[in-house]
């Protein structure tokens, strides 16, 4: 099996620079490929590093094993003097490539669905992939934050350099976003909803496994009746199936499973819940339209233009021709008279019946309705009824 | 019922039939034949106002079932004089409609009934009894609970 591949060598010693379209066998490994290199351009194989994702790579990977696809550039480097430690870079003699390999999962847009994911790393000023890390990411916030990994860029060399990764999708080669949530089942674990023993999971952090398709049915069932609490800064989310566990899904791209649909009904519901909770939201009257949206609080008159259909409107009657002046506001005497505010969120709630535990359905606060505070274990006892 | 509603509740009754927690009258168990309806004797806990008694629950799950709640009530001659549980059988309990999740179970909701039956100090129904037994729907899973004390 032959691939072709484009590889850029940076002698340090001759100070040359070489382009070069190679033919190899994916599956033999780095050695084969610097004598290669060698037949080619009398560079030693042995003075040859080869780097890629940022490191080096060790003789014995595997070259398929580095999901290579034609626009892949990996770079050869011939130190100038025979020495490892150059730039303080890492010389970590590395056994398994594992955060090269697809270790992780992704959303991939393109293939719309989740499909495993490679991690490449770039230079952060000019995007070429010559960089070598000078320590290994721990953790995702190493990979998702940035300016976490100090590089060095054979290409630009600019000092005080941080890498900037990326994720692909290992199916189709286009960007991809992490799921954080998302891994293998290594321990074979059973779902906490299924009992099955599925190859790919969602754990939120807490260890409490759920299959991918019992994650999905949960969130669907979840956006039927609107169970996403707003959790800042993660914004309208939904806790680990798993009973009395807090743990919330830390990032929306994990919602793409529910299908563009439901995704994009998960985004217009969640919009409108913060715009009704917000003081400085407003939901466009106008009935073919329904965008939410912000009002801006400066010269303000009262009125408001919807930013998407342009209908304009009074934010206190919600009429093109405010009708406040020539009409008692009944609607809003008749909501101030009948409701109580949550103490958390101030969205009016009414109690037609029940005890005084009020559980807010739009940010899923537990209050008294009698305190008008948080619900206590005083409340507990003596406030169910009044 | 769907396939993996199904599946999930034949491994449920199965499990609940090989390892019954005390508490719960397995052998009185019945299921309609499309499982979609159980019948399950709860018996009140030693030490507890209800001990010794034997109240049936019933379950009904839909085909969405794990990820909906099932509606569970209690029918028969005798129910549980509770401060959350109606005079028609209607139970007032958090996990089975706001803070139900598919990783409960048949088994988990009958422990929390009992546990809910034991830590009670007064044999009363609620106090808005008579209005809700007359004004609800014949669906507990219809109501918008307002719910008690969880804690008993």
């Amino acid at each position: 099996m032959s691939d072709e591949i484009s590889i850029l060598i940076q002698d340090r010693k001759t100070g040359q620079r070489r382009n070069l379209t190679l033919n190899i066998n994916i599956t033999g490994n780095i050695e084969d490929l610097t004598k290669d290199v060698e037949k080619l351009t009398e560079i030693p194989s042995d003075e040859l590093e080869v780097v890629f994702c940022g490191k080096k790579l060790s003789k014995s990977t595997i070259m398929r094993d580095l999901s290579l696809t034609p626009a892949t550039q990996i770079m050869l480097l011939r130190p100038k003097f025979n020495s490892h430690n150059e730039n303080g870079a890492t010389t970590a003699k590395i056994t398994t490539d594992s955060s090269i390999l697809g270790s992780f999962y992704v959303w991939c847009k393109n293939c719309d669905d989740v499909k495993r994911g490679k991690l490449r790393v770039y230079c952060q000023k000019c995007s070429s992939t010559s960089v070598l890390v000078k320590s290994e990411p721990q953790n995702w916030s190493d990979v998702l934050k940035s300016k976490r990994i100090p590089a060095v860029c054979e290409e630009c060399c600019t000092p005080g350099l941080f890498a900037e990764f990326k994720f692909k999708c290992l199916a189709c080669n286009d960007p991809a976003a992490a799921l954080t949530h998302v891994r293998g089942n290594w321990q074979m674990t059973e779902c906490c909803v299924c009992d099955g023993k599925e190859k790919v999971i969602f754990d939120l952090g807490c260890n409490h496994i759920t299959c991918q398709f019992c994650f999905r049915d949960y969130l669907l069932s979840q956006l039927e009746r609107f169970g996403f609490v707003n959790q800042p800064p993660h914004g309208f989310t939904i806790f680990c199936p798993y009973p009395g566990c807090n743990r919330v899904v830390q990032d929306v791209h994990h919602f793409h499973i529910m299908g563009q649909t439901s995704y994009s009904e998960y985004q217009r519901k969640a919009t409108e819940r913060l715009i009704a909770v917000d003081d400085k939201g407003v939901t466009c009257p106008n009935v073919s339209c329904g965008q939410s949206f912000f009002w801006e609080p400066y010269d303000d008159d009262g009125r408001s233009q919807c930013p998407d259909c342009f209908f304009s409107f009074c934010r206190k009657c919600f009429e093109r021709n405010c009708v406040c002046q020539s009409e008692d506001d009944l609607t809003r005497t008749t909501i101030d008279a009948t409701t109580r505010r949550c103490p958390k969120c101030h969205v009016a709630t009414e109690r037609n019946g029940g005890c005084a535990h009020i559980h807010c359905t739009s940010c899923g606060m537990d209050w008294c309705f009698k305190c008008k505070t948080e619900w206590k274990e005083e409340c507990q006892w003596d406030h169910w009824f009044n | 019922m769907s396939d993996a509603a199904t599946r999930r509740l034949m491994k449920e009754l199965a499990q609940l039939k090989s390892e019954a927690p005390e508490g719960l009258l397995v052998d009185n168990t019945s299921t309609s034949n499309d499982l979609k309806q159980w019948k399950i004797g709860v018996v009140g806990a030693e030490g507890t106002l209800y001990a010794g008694e034997v109240f049936m629950l019933q379950f009904t799950f839909g085909p969405q079932y794990p990820f909906n709640s099932p509606e569970v009530m209690f029918v028969g001659e005798t129910i549980p004089a509770h401060p959350h549980i109606y005079s028609n059988g209607h139970i007032c309990l958090s996990i089975l409609s706001d803070d139900w999740t598919p990783a409960l179970s048949v088994q988990s909701v009958c422990l929390s009934i009992l546990s809910m039956l034991s830590s009670s100090k007064e044999k009363k129904h609620p106090i808005d009894d008579a209005i809700y037994v007359r004004t609800c729907s014949k669906n507990p899973s219809k109501t918008r609970w307002w719910f008690h004390d969880d804690s008993v």
